[in-house]
């Protein structure tokens, strides 16, 4: 497979490499090379969280799509008509899963016979014209999101008014190709591999195989049709197994878990910076965060009397933060609203002045207060363990006896999808202003005072706190 | 081997994350910070203590014709008293505060060195020489202010303001005010001499005390204006 061209790096393009990488057809030392380059490219992971997000669409289209097992018979019939070989075929790996789409299957024996060959052409030139239009709505559905109603489409397909001719549905026979008995499928092939191997008989739906499959029946297509042309039907295919028999149905494990190393070790790709969070867009409402945070701490300064009268503080808010930018969830601004105990100074007058007793002293007391804020915060989250992200807090809060300057580091746990739990160690600092009150303390009472050195300095006072909250989002 | 290749790249691969997070982190906690300082910057600022107190800037300003006038109180009596600083020409002349009503010297005024070479700052009359302030005014700061007749001088106490008490509705705000006691050797503890410099203004206040809270004279600064 190394000497193979197009696992030349030269010939392969990003896209090339990324979908064999999600095959796990990618030679070792080309997936080494591709994930480094993942790593180091945001443009190039975007590249691969679309694949990722085209494949997972086809995952999803393929559960909601069921051929009723009668009518996969009488196609298949159909085509072994055309082409003169008599094919029994394993009970197939679809099976029906919606009664209403069952109910609407017509008898599949009647038409069988009255209808043998020309509904066998029509239904080979509807097939042929369903992957006409699948391609080409393939190479539309790569840039754009796929919308399809696929249940609609496939009542439609199934409809009466078919006449009979089991037409897939354009979404569901995007880029699907029908050649003899052999299905050959490739999961989530984008339009520009299959403009590259035009002669490859592939049927692209979104059953899952593994790289070995898919080369086992490239290999079995390739002997049956040396000369890739898929009108040539060799009639030793009706002596071998439909190759439908051979693919076991199984669900596509998630990518990040695919031993995709094809060396029995294999290198385990871990997408740390595919976040599900990150690559979807958020909607607008959906990026606000409520929050509830109740802290307890201490205050610093303290003396013997506020530890007594208050050894341990508790505080309360309100907070709502916004997801700043749409694709990522590192930066957050929210704004607040909260009660905050804090220490601060109180000044008065006594007279007693060590000098002169006969005059008065600016005095001062420290004491506990508790106080009313509004906060502008932003956040930083860096994801460090699963669903929980490691924060940086700061914030700038105007309160109603000053201003504070708080940050914090914690935890910010996603409990659910819209509800989670948040850890984290405060420190704030409160800054004050005593202007106000040693202007009322001076004009309080008259003749000689004496203000000391500090005494109606307004130094800062902090609190430690371990903070804990309940988020919430929609 | 494929094992220990794969535990290889694990451990590569977590290494590699490890210090990508840890990066991340270190820029965070930068930013914060530098964050942190800009919003400090806008924080209340705390009351500065004063400027330290020196020599010069506590003493008379050597501004001539500036009037300085003082309550006295004086023999159970007060009166207004009113005093210009005379410059003296040339400068090798002493500086007086003239008493305006006599026209003699109340107060003769000017720098100096200690025996130790710093700033002092004299108060002298005709039959004393006082260093009023020397060196530095260190809060509990002390030195000998006329050692002839053996008095020693101490910062007692010093203020970031002072209302004087003959300003009943406290409206002149000296910022910095200097006390230093003086005190006689051989006298009662209770018995000196308190004068309150302020920064910028000179001598505001001298009080005589002769027991606790027993003022026997005093000076007090009314205002000060030039001609």
């Amino acid at each position: 497979m190394i000497g193979h061209p197009r696992y030349s790096k030269n010939f392969m393009t990003l896209n090339e490499r990324i979908l064999d990488f999600l095959d796990g057809s990618l030679p070792a030392e080309d997936e080494a090379e591709l994930l480094h380059t993942l790593s180091v490219s945001p443009e190039k992971r975007d590249v691969l969280r679309d694949f990722m997000e085209q494949r997972s669409l086809f995952a999803r289209d393929s559960k909601t799509l069921s051929v009723p097992y009668a009518a996969e018979q009488r196609l298949w019939a159909r085509i072994d008509g055309v082409t003169a070989a008599e094919i029994a075929i394993e009970p197939p790996v679809l099976v029906p899963v919606e009664s209403s789409i069952v109910g609407n299957a017509p008898s599949a024996g009647f038409f069988a016979h009255a209808l043998h060959g020309t509904s066998a052409f029509v239904s080979a030139i509807t097939l042929f014209a369903g992957i006409g239009i699948g391609y080409f709505a393939g190479s539309i559905a790569h840039d754009a999101a796929h919308t399809a109603t696929v249940p609609k489409q496939i009542a439609e397909s199934h409809s009466p008014a078919a006449n009979n001719r089991y037409a897939l549905p354009a979404t569901a026979t995007m880029g699907r190709t029908l050649l003899g008995n052999h299905r050959i499928v490739h999961s989530a092939l984008p339009v520009p591999i299959l403009a590259e191997l035009p002669t490859l008989p592939v049927i692209t739906n979104a059953l899952p195989l593994t790289t070995d499959d898919f080369l086992a029946m490239q290999n079995l297509s390739d002997e049956s049709y040396g000369s890739h042309q898929p009108s040539s039907v060799s009639p030793d295919l009706a002596s071998q197994d439909p190759a439908i028999s051979q693919i076991p149905a199984r669900s596509a494990p998630p990518i990040a878990l695919a031993d995709i190393g094809g060396d029995g070790g294999g290198i385990k790709p871990m997408f740390h910076h595919i976040h599900t969070t990150h690559a979807t867009e958020a909607s607008f409402l959906s990026r606000f965060e409520f929050r509830v945070d109740e802290s307890f701490g201490r205050q610093f300064p303290s003396n013997t009397a506020t530890n007594v009268s208050l050894p341990l503080i508790t505080n309360t808010s309100f907070s709502t933060f916004f997801q700043v930018l749409p694709h990522s969830n590192v930066l957050w601004a929210g704004a607040g609203y909260g009660t905050a105990n804090i220490t601060r100074k109180n000044l008065y007058t006594q007279t007693g002045n060590p000098i002169d007793p006969s005059q008065q002293v600016l005095a001062a007391d420290t004491s506990h207060a508790q106080t009313s804020y509004i906060a502008a915060m932003a956040e930083l989250r860096l994801p460090a363990f699963a669903a929980t992200d490691l924060t940086f807090d700061g914030g700038y809060g105007f309160a109603s006896l000053g201003q504070m300057l708080f940050g914090e580091v914690g935890l910010h746990y996603d409990i659910t999808e819209e509800v989670g739990a948040q850890f984290g160690l405060r420190v704030l600092r409160f800054s004050y202003d005593l202007s106000g009150e040693k202007a009322s303390a001076i004009q309080s009472g008259s003749g000689g005072l004496a203000i000391s050195n500090a005494v109606a300095s307004a130094g800062p006072s902090f609190n430690t706190e371990l903070n804990a909250g309940l988020f919430f989002h929609f | 081997m494929n094992m220990s290749n794969e535990r290889i790249t694990n451990n590569e691969d977590r290494r590699g994350h490890f210090v990508l997070r840890t990066r991340h982190s270190l820029l965070a906690i930068a930013a914060l910070l530098a964050s942190s300082a800009m919003v400090a910057g806008c924080m209340v600022n705390d009351a500065s203590p004063s400027a330290e107190a020196t020599v010069q800037s506590h003493f008379f300003p050597l501004d001539n014709g500036l009037i300085y006038a003082y309550r006295r109180f004086n023999n159970n009596r007060y009166d207004t008293l009113q005093l210009r600083i005379k410059i003296g020409q040339p400068p090798s002349t002493t500086n007086e505060l003239d008493n305006i009503a006599t026209g003699l010297p109340y107060y003769y005024i000017g720098f100096t060195h200690d025996a130790d070479n710093n700033l002092a700052a004299m108060l002298s009359t005709d039959t004393s020489k006082l260093m009023a302030l020397d060196g530095s005014l260190q809060d509990s700061a002390t030195w000998v202010a006329d050692e002839v007749s053996g008095i020693h001088a101490t910062v007692v106490a010093q203020y970031d303001d002072y209302y004087l008490p003959g300003d009943p509705l406290r409206k002149t705000d000296y910022i910095s005010v200097l006390v230093v006691e003086y005190h006689q050797n051989g006298q009662p503890a209770s018995n000196y001499i308190l004068r309150y410099f302020a920064r910028d203004h000179g001598l505001i206040l001298e009080q005589q005390l002769v027991g606790p809270g027993t003022e026997i004279t005093s000076l007090q600064l009314i205002s000060i204006h030039s001609d």
